[in-house]
């Protein structure tokens, strides 16, 4: 059965157990988008260099909560922490103490349904089937409110485990963050799994910033490399808030990251951080999106890759500016190291404005590492294998950089190193 | 502020003046479009019958497509039932010279300002005009023969040297590449065509001029230039349109073959009517242009001043297929009122240490949409290739737009690619910079968009370059938003 027979099947012994907080009615509509539009082709221009072909005759499970949740590598920060095991949210490992002081952390089930009529699917420019069957499956995931005024002490990091161990598995959470006035939250997305088989996650969260409010997020992609998934993050400014983004992906069969910005209100400011590391057969599609619809605002992007063997690279960041949005700053900047005669970038960097006192800049460059760094480091003693290193992590080192959490940048910082060597 | 208003409500008002009509007497086809038109206008070309059956082939795949949409541009679908696909005007057989020709066709390029014996006399360009997709003469053909060039209208060459336009035409642009390829492929009726022998260098510009004349007709003509080994030969192309409220298709394909070591310059100076300043009326320009580097060491040089047209839809590309080749692309496009453009180029990579260069600069003003849409394809083979691209957007007015779609491929890694993009308005600064010094703001503003564009304006042939600067500064000198 193909996945999408799969999804609509699955659907009608879901529907009667859904969450109410969620109308019937939107996810039946959802359902119905689905069905029509399907999973995404390469026919679509969003989907043109990241073909799903592959998994589309996998006998997923859908959100399996008999997973088991060994085998999670923790990060050794101090944060509260959450686990998903196979998309279903296991409680009893999660610690979240003392975070009622701060905010109102639930499952997206339990929220108010006027909390999720002003708040939940706000903003979403590109709709595909993917995104249409997560909104009709939202059932899983987290519901985090922090009140006005009130600072996260530590971070909120939640585990999403895929445990593959009883064949592949398919989960769909969907997130929704709320930052009240002058609050401000940093949030970590961890991927991992267990298990040598596939699975697929078709996770969203959302990202509800009010005025003067700030967020940091960051998203980790370490599952294993037979793993999809696709994941889409859209965060939306009110007046001068802030959030900043980092996403890096060093493991999967696919990964697509999808990160869309929407700057609402004048005098937001959004910034967006991505690595990835592309080896053996892996797939990394980043597509991001910047809306500046508010005169004022600024935007600054820098998206760096390495690409090895024959792994293939994909990059789409778009800016829009829209008709009033006067006095715009939009920077993007997308580098490629290519290391394999195989490895493969396609990047895209798109600029769409309708205004005319702004200031926008993109750039992309696909080259190699420099010769000339190479020949100076080794003129100097130092070998071939350890210079090209050093170089690679000079390279990364740019957006490691932006993970403003000591301990958890020396973590990753450390990974990627690791990862790089040959 | 109110100044500046002004300033662009002058140049909304400012006429096309190339907007007249001749009275020449036409022989058209039927409206509409089916085999019978295919075969009308075949056998009125005296065509042979591979060439019909060429074109039937075109026309029956054009039959299965449907008009693509993925372009960031709006119209009314076309009704191509509704247009003349064949529009000769009415002329002697065979001229002997330039005296010959209708006078009234003459008083036309006098007023295009391409006076042919003048042109004949002093410049040393050699031109070919199309009227209505008819080429109506070639100058210089006897001095060009005795080098061994052929330069003579497409459908002479198809009698005359129909082993060079049967192993080429469609090579570089195949009938089934696109729905406007396979539509043109069936009904061409002319165009011009271009042969330098090996080792030549042509000693002039080559030149063709097209205007599309007679109303409800489609212009659909057809280009194929080929630089054999080691030649070299600059290209100009210029384009004019009469006045009328409702569009015209204009749908021509252009091929470029350069082979080992040779060199192709190709320039346009495109400014078909673009409709008024209410969008009415206009010409739809969707060309397919593209050039094979077939052999090493080739080039192919791509130079586009475009301020004409309704809707700009073309590509000029270039396949880089021999080692060594290099392929540019230069391009200043220019929309004001409703005017939209979505061009840009297609730099494929085959061949070894290949080198390409973009440099595109947009300009747009009133409503208009400007877009910017290239490929950089470097193919695994491609090793050692290099490319730079350059795209800047220049905004006049708060109600235009400027759009960027680089598409970026990389398949191996000892080449380098390398794009950067920047959009921003006039500076203020800069304007006021011009001021103290005397310059008022629409000389001003001239300046600035002169040293914008100089780096494409260069590019062009001598009599092109006063020509674009000089239509640059019609239609934006002093629009600062």
């Amino acid at each position: 059965m193909n996945l999408k027979d799969l999804l609509l099947q699955e659907y009608k012994n879901f529907a009667p157990t859904a969450s109410k907080a969620l109308p019937i009615a939107l996810r039946e509509e959802s359902m119905k988008q689905f069905s029509e539009w399907g999973i995404p082709t390469i026919k679509q221009e969003e989907w043109k260099y990241t073909n799903l072909k592959s998994i589309l005759e996998t006998p997923f499970k859908l959100n399996d909560s008999n997973g088991k949740a060994e085998g999670i590598q923790p990060y050794t920060i101090d944060a509260y922490k959450l686990v998903f095991v196979n998309g279903v949210w296991n409680t009893s490992l999660s610690d979240i103490k003392g975070i009622e002081a701060y905010a109102t952390l639930k499952s997206i089930s339990e929220a108010e349904p006027a909390v999720l009529a002003k708040y939940f699917n706000k903003f979403h420019p590109f709709q595909d089937g993917l995104q249409a069957s997560n909104l009709a499956f939202a059932q899983h995931g987290i519901y985090l409110h922090v009140a006005k005024g009130k600072e996260l002490p530590k971070p909120v990091l939640v585990y999403f485990l895929s445990d593959t161990t009883q064949g592949p598995i398919l989960a769909q959470p969907r997130n929704l963050v709320v930052l009240e006035q002058n609050s401000s939250a940093k949030w970590i997305e961890s991927f991992q799994s267990t298990g040598n088989d596939t699975s697929f996650t078709n996770i969203i969260s959302e990202f509800f910033l009010h005025q003067d409010s700030r967020l940091e997020q960051y998203k980790f992609q370490q599952e294993n490399d037979k793993a999809y998934h696709v994941g889409t993050s859209q965060v939306v400014h009110l007046e001068k808030s802030y959030s900043h983004s980092a996403v890096m992906t060093w493991s999967g069969a696919l990964v697509r990251n999808n990160l869309n910005i929407h700057l609402g209100a004048e005098y937001c400011e959004a910034h967006l951080y991505g690595l990835y590391l592309g080896s053996s057969n892996r797939h990394i599609d980043n597509h991001t999106l910047v809306d500046h619809a508010m005169p004022n605002c600024y935007s600054n992007e820098l998206y760096k890759g390495i690409l090895d063997d024959q792994s293939t690279g994909v990059f789409n960041g778009k800016i829009w500016v829209q008709k009033d949005a006067q006095k715009t700053n939009a920077f993007q900047s997308n580098k490629n190291v290519l290391l394999s005669a195989k490895a493969t970038m396609n990047t895209k960097p798109q600029l769409e404005i309708f205004a005319d006192d702004v200031k926008c800049s993109h750039g992309a460059t696909v080259g190699q590492l420099d010769e000339e760094a190479l020949f100076f480091l080794r003129a100097r003693g130092i070998p071939m294998a350890q210079a090209r290193l050093l170089l690679m992590q000079a390279f990364s080192d740019d957006v490691l950089n932006k993970i403003t959490i000591p301990e958890l940048q020396e973590e990753i910082t450390a990974t990627i190193a690791q990862r790089l060597r040959p | 502020m109110s100044d500046s208003n002004k300033i662009l409500e002058e140049l909304t008002q400012s006429d096309y003046k190339y907007g007249f009509v001749t009275n020449i007497e036409n022989e058209s086809a039927p409206k509409g479009l089916s085999e019978d038109t295919v075969r009308f206008i075949s056998a009125k070309k005296n065509e042979p019958q591979w060439l019909l059956d060429w074109r039937l082939k075109a026309f029956r795949h054009w039959l299965t497509l449907e008009t693509p949409t993925w372009a960031n541009v709006t119209f009314p679908a076309i009704d191509y039932q509704d247009i003349i696909y064949y529009s000769a005007p009415k002329q002697k057989v065979t001229l002997n010279s330039l005296d010959e020709i209708d006078p009234e066709l003459r008083a036309t390029f006098e007023k295009l300002g391409i006076s042919l014996d003048e042109q004949k006399r002093l410049s040393g360009v050699a031109v070919d005009a199309v009227i209505d997709s008819v080429s109506i003469t070639t100058t210089f053909k006897v001095k060009l023969s005795e080098l061994g060039i052929i330069f003579c209208s497409m459908s002479e060459a198809v009698h005359e040297h129909p082993e060079l336009v049967k192993k080429y035409l469609g090579t570089v642009v195949p009938i089934t590449d696109n729905y406007f390829t396979a539509l043109n492929s069936a009904v061409f009726s002319d165009g011009s065509f271009c042969y330098i022998p090996k080792g030549v260098r042509c000693p002039m510009e080559l030149s063709t001029y097209f205007r599309i004349n007679a109303a409800n007709t489609g212009q659909f003509e057809r280009t194929l230039l080929i630089a054999d080994e080691g030649s070299h030969v600059s290209y100009l192309e210029g384009c004019t349109a009469p006045m009328r409220d409702e569009n015209q298709l204009h749908a021509a394909v252009v091929e470029l073959i350069s082979m080992e070591r040779a060199e192709i310059k190709y320039s346009t100076v495109q400014n078909w009517y673009p409709g008024d300043k209410n969008g009415k009326g206009g010409i739809y320009n969707f060309v397919t242009k593209r050039g094979i580097c077939a052999g090493d060491h080739a080039k192919i040089s791509w130079t586009q001043v475009e301020t004409g047209s309704a809707i700009t839809w073309k590509y000029p590309s270039v396949i880089l297929k021999g080692d060594y080749s290099i392929g540019e692309f230069y391009s200043v496009a220019v929309t004001n009122n409703m005017q939209q453009a979505d061009t840009g180029t297609k730099m494929i990579h085959i061949g070894k240490n290949t080198r390409s260069r973009i440099v595109s600069k947009g300009i747009s003003a009133g409503k208009s949409q400007n877009s910017y849409r290239g490929l950089v394809e470097v193919k695994p083979r491609a090793i050692n290739s290099r490319n730079f691209s350059q795209c800047d957007s220049l905004l006049m007015g708060d109600q235009c737009g400027a759009h960027t779609f680089p598409y970026i491929e990389v398949g191996n890694p000892s080449s380098i690619v390398e794009h950067e993009a920047t959009t921003s308005k006039i500076g203020e600064d800069q304007v006021f910079y011009c001021n103290q010094r005397g310059i008022d703001t629409e000389k001003a503003v001239a300046l600035i968009v002169n040293g914008y564009c100089k780096e494409v304006l260069n590019q062009l042939p001598m009599e092109f370059a006063v020509e674009a600067q000089k239509l640059l500064a019609i239609s934006l000198e002093g629009s600062v938003g």
